[in-house]
């Protein structure tokens, strides 16, 4: 009787109240194509890209997508074709014959397996200038862990029709290979995208133009990527309502962690459509902007001196115990070519 | 008290949010007759006379364009007083057709109004549910209600049986926005919006109240359907409550009067998701998860089979004191019956969605009971 009492508990209390479920059938899991596009003005750049996955309920079956033709198109009907880069990702630049011109509407069109697919006409913005690039440090408390924010101060003229804003966030960190008892090893550049689950957007329709305003850009906690020289650049944009409500929906979505405070999900909407089949599964999102950029240098001392990654300890099973003391090169968007702006 | 949103430390950066409290005053008048035309025929007609008062203090947000949007968000003003009446009728008719001593076909209309409705943003209302009263936005919720049934078996018989299908036309039904911001949302009226419903379904039922074995078993089939603007492209979804299959047996075994075995067996349908459906990962590395359309998907069906055994009652029937044990067996075949299904992303490489389903009681579980019942 005991022992059955105990049996009893043990299965009771051992069943773990969540576990992973699977809702999906072949019939309910769905393939999109995703186009995503960018026509930019940056300085006197000015480039288009568009980049094609197909997407995948298992996320590792996702994959950038060869497609058939990638074209920009202007309000008069003229086109310029898109050339391959690699797989899934196509530019053009501005050419004498086609102008990328501040107000005047644009869209893209793919071809794809027979299909046409097209984004909404959407106006190539002009962006404000950003004034200043600062940045704020606030060492460690014994509430908070040691913080940089990057700052930046903007106004709207007459000529900024919508208002709306958003920006990317680049860091750019240097990173000296070595290992415990030996002598420094290559230098890496590491470039990552900083604002890829952060938000940073700003609806700035209430502002009044001509005074300037100070947005945050981003903040971060600071750490070894800070041992060494850094860089964060700005690129700020101008995006039209839909464009804000699209970047906000796939924040949301990007974001998610599952618990119950969160807001409900949603479908990601799209600027795309296939033309000649409305049922085609399509998703991704086209806008054009000029962008300005600012840049500010982080040395290691304006945050704090923060201690290096490398040289690390070694431990018995490895001389190596974080890969990228060994090779540098081991980390995304790492290159030993020194950026042009670097000191 | 509709819910406030403190900073927990003097560091932290969360602006403080307090709601205005929710207010209202509902009044009713009610006249009803019943009309015998004949032995077997027989009309009630009824007729409500709601008055509903939305009242302040309370903030009233303006809106550029008059568009209620958060991006068309300009400010407030606090109004006292009744901001907005609705006097909303509601007639009532239903009939009884009498064929002989034990058997009735039935049927009625009927319409109600709602002036409370409840708002979750999980696939079940959860402690973060909050009700919204009808205020100068959202107008009172109106059904029309249409039934007919017949009805066979009266007292004295040992089986009575129904079938009713019914349908409900409703109008002024409330739903979130895709995204929406709906904890401690001062102007919650940006993230709700209200459209058009229906309701249908069947029910089956037949009881057995007398013999050694006796029971109950029914089955409903029901639908419903929202169309609202602005929610899920305009079209057609199931509401969040749809369960199409509800199935529910009791079956008693009393060989003793003193000791009675039930059996209670649940079935219902999973309630609709809106769930992931596929996902990509783009160049700068981010992974983006696709979700289905409005409710699209389904959760687990929810179904438990209970096992009891009452025993040890008294044979003294002139006991004013009756007193007996009751053992159960809940879930007896352990089903892991989903309270709520929420989505992560797997912990692999490259992430996956992952469902994940929270089973508040997902195990067999007995229970002792000891009753008393005073007669």
């Amino acid at each position: 009787m005991q022992r059955a009492t105990i049996y009893l508990i043990i299965i009771i209390f051992s069943v773990r109240c969540v576990d992973p479920i699977n809702l999906l059938s072949p019939e309910t899991a769905k393939s999109y194509l995703i186009i995503d596009g960018l026509l930019s003005i940056t300085g006197t750049t000015a480039k288009v890209t568009v980049n094609t996955y197909r997407s995948s309920f298992n996320t590792e079956r996702s994959s950038p997508t060869l497609v058939d033709q990638v074209e920009l198109i202007d309000n008069q009907g003229k086109k310029l074709a898109l050339q391959r880069i690699t797989v899934g990702v196509y530019e053009a630049t501005e050419t004498p014959e086609f102008r990328f011109e501040l107000n005047k509407n644009y869209k893209i069109s793919v071809r794809f397996g027979g299909d046409l697919f097209e984004s909404e006409w959407m106006p190539l913005l002009p962006v404000p200038k950003i004034n200043s690039i600062n940045q704020i440090y606030t060492p460690e408390t014994t509430d908070t862990p040691p913080n940089v924010e990057i700052l930046i101060t903007t106004e709207f003229n007459d000529s900024h029709t919508t208002q709306i804003l958003r920006w990317n966030v680049i860091r750019a960190y240097q990173i000296t290979e070595q290992i415990e008892g030996g002598s420094p090893g290559k230098t890496c550049y590491v470039t990552v995208r900083d604002d890829l689950l952060g938000n940073t957007t700003l609806d700035g329709r209430v502002l009044p133009k001509n005074e300037k305003f100070r947005i945050s850009a981003t903040s971060r906690r600071i750490n070894a990527d800070f041992a060494e020289d850094s860089y964060y650049s700005i690129v700020l944009e101008s995006i039209d309502l839909n464009t804000f409500k699209y970047f906000k929906a796939r924040q949301n979505l990007v974001s998610r962690e599952g618990n119950l405070f969160e807001t409900p999900p949603g479908q990601l909407f799209s600027n795309i459509r296939c033309v000649n089949d409305s049922t085609k599964n399509v998703l991704g999102y086209f806008y054009a902007t000029q962008q300005d950029t600012a840049r500010i240098y982080i040395s290691p001392e304006s945050v704090g001196t923060p201690v290096k990654l490398c040289p690390r300890p070694p431990v018995e099973t490895t001389p190596c115990p974080a890969e990228q003391c060994c090779n540098c090169l081991v980390l995304r968007g790492s290159t030993t070519r020194k950026p042009h702006y670097w000191r | 008290m509709p819910g406030a949103f403190s900073p927990a430390t003097p560091q932290s950066l969360r602006v403080p949010v307090s709601l205005d409290l929710e207010k209202g005053r509902e009044s009713a008048l009610y006249i009803s007759s019943e009309i015998p035309l004949t032995k077997w025929l027989e009309f009630i007609l009824g007729y409500r006379l709601n008055h509903f008062e939305s009242l302040g203090p309370r903030r009233i947000y303006k809106y550029r364009d008059d568009i209620i949007s958060e991006e068309n968000l300009e400010g407030f003003k606090i109004q006292e007083g009744t901001i907005r009446t609705y006097i909303q009728p509601e007639p009532r008719l239903s009939m009884k057709l009498s064929l002989g001593n034990s058997a009735a076909i039935k049927a009625g209309y009927g319409r109600s109004s709602q002036f409370l409705n409840q708002i979750f943003n999980t696939d079940v209302p959860s402690p973060t549910s909050q009700w919204q009263m009808v205020n100068h936005v959202f107008r009172p919720g109106v059904s029309d209600n249409y039934s007919a049934g017949l009805f066979l078996g009266s007292v004295g018989q040992p089986f009575e049986f129904s079938v009713e299908a019914y349908q409900r036309k409703l109008n002024n039904i409330i739903d979130y926005r895709d995204y929406a911001e709906l904890f401690v949302n001062p102007h919650i009226e940006t993230e709700l919006l209200q459209g058009q419903g229906e309701s249908k379904g069947i029910e089956v039922s037949l009881k057995k109240h007398k013999g050694v074995i006796n029971g109950f078993v029914s089955y409903t089939y029901s639908q419903t359907i929202y169309t609202i603007e602005g929610i899920n492209n305009g079209r057609p979804y199931f509401a969040n409550y749809d369960q199409p299959h509800n199935i529910s047996v009791i079956l008693n075994y009393q060989p003793i009067e003193r000791h009675t075995f039930i059996a209670n067996f649940t079935f219902r349908s999973g309630r609709p998701t809106t769930a992931p459906v596929s996902s990509y990962v783009n160049l700068d590395g981010v992974y983006v998860p696709i979700y289905s359309e409005r409710n699209a998907l389904r959760i687990p069906d929810t179904h438990r089979l209970d096992l009891s055994f009452n025993f040890g009652r008294t044979h003294n029937k002139a006991a004013r004191l009756k007193s007996s044990w009751t053992f159960t067996i809940y879930n007896v075949y352990a089903r892991r019956n989903p309270f709520s299904v929420f989505y992560t992303r797997s912990t692999r490489d490259v992430p996956t969605p992952q469902a994940n389903r929270l089973a508040i009681v997902g195990t067999m579980f007995p229970a002792l009971s000891f009753n008393l019942e005073f007669e």
